[in-house]
């Protein structure tokens, strides 16, 4: 959705519902122009959507989420400071249909953001 | 006192193109009223809706804007602020390019620069997202 | 409410909330190391004992209660 955010170097999965992908963010990306001027910082909303478009990725459909259930964002994600990022996807498909999410953002063992949601098919 | 457009921008740092709160129609200690119109060339806009991130960024901005309309009124600068925990949010429906969003944000607590927050979302009488959400702070 | 009443209270409703055994919420006890607090759940805490027991700890006075048996004490003065 946002142009040039980020580029996927790496997607590894084994059964189209867990995997993990391997980003890195774009310093140039114009959405830096106004967050915040002079001072970029990545914006947790942008690195939701990441999120999602690296589930449709892995599952192979295109997912919306209806219902955060919990997003914890415990460090301040820069691309200067936090250029690569391993995106970590687990779904796992429920009775109505839906799909839990359980995500998280981190690199080398550290852990910036966690996801809890549940998607459904667009 | 009601803030539009760019005078919102004595409010938050948030500039284009992530700026996404045009309205500040009311706020008070506990709470503030503000909106946002959906345009098309809208960075959340995707095939004529507004999606997941712009929900979500518009309610993050209201809360901040509703933070920055107390630190005006005490002749501060806006702080500048990031979102910690979104907690059931719930994105019944996407708002279409041209409808006018209409948010309620109310402040539960605040602690050690942390504030926590309830949002509802309408455009009309359609809900369209209800959200939890704490919000850092930064001190300069 | 009997202090007895109030400190049954505090423990069901922390327990439940910050998911714990009550067993491990003693007057002795660190509140932020017993519950695991971060500085995002620790305005829950404050959110839930405002709901809870219509009691609101300022910054100021919540680096002083640092024991479950400070918050007791705290709330019973204020109830």
């Amino acid at each position: 959705m946002i142009d040039n955010y980020y580029t996927v170097l790496n997607c590894t999965t084994t059964d189209h519902r867990s995997g993990v992908v391997n980003v890195r963010l774009n310093a140039d990306c114009s959405i830096y122009d106004g967050h915040f001027p002079g001072n970029p910082v990545s914006p947790g909303v942008c690195n939701i959507n990441m999120i999602r478009e690296c589930a449709e990725q892995i599952s192979q459909c295109k997912l919306r989420i209806k219902r955060i259930k919990q997003c914890r964002l415990t460090t301040l994600i820069t691309p200067l400071t936090h250029s690569q990022l391993d995106v970590n996807i687990d779904l796992s498909e429920q009775s109505d249909g839906s799909l839990k999410l359980n995500a998280s953002i981190g690199n080398e063992g550290e852990n910036y953001l966690s996801l809890k949601a549940e998607l459904t098919d667009e | 006192m009601i803030f539009r457009n760019n005078d919102i921008y004595q409010l938050i740092p948030q500039r284009p193109p992530m700026f996404m709160v045009d309205v500040v129609w009311a706020a008070t200690e506990s709470d503030a009223d503000t909106g946002l119109t959906i345009q098309e060339n809208n960075i959340f806009v995707e095939n004529g809706l507004f999606r997941e991130p712009g929900i979500i960024e518009h309610i993050a901005q209201s809360a901040a804007a509703f933070a920055g309309y107390g630190t005006f009124v005490r002749g501060e600068q806006p702080k500048l602020g990031y979102i910690g925990e979104i907690k059931d949010c719930v994105m019944h429906e996407f708002p279409h390019v041209g409808d006018e969003l209409r948010t309620r944000i109310e402040l539960v607590a605040e602690v050690n620069g942390i504030r926590l927050i309830n949002a509802e979302v309408h455009v009309q009488d359609i809900l369209i997202a209800t959200c939890q959400m704490k919000i850092f702070l930064k001190d300069d | 409410m009997e202090k007895n009443e109030l400190i049954a209270k505090v423990n069901s409703v922390l327990a439940e909330e910050f998911e714990v055994e009550e067993s491990v919420i003693t007057a002795e006890a660190n509140i932020k190391q017993t519950l695991q607090l971060d500085s995002l759940s620790l305005v829950d805490m404050v959110a839930l004992i405002e709901s809870e027991f219509g009691v609101k700890i300022p910054a100021g006075d919540l680096a002083k209660v640092q024991t479950f048996g400070a918050l007791y004490d705290y709330l019973a003065e204020r109830q």
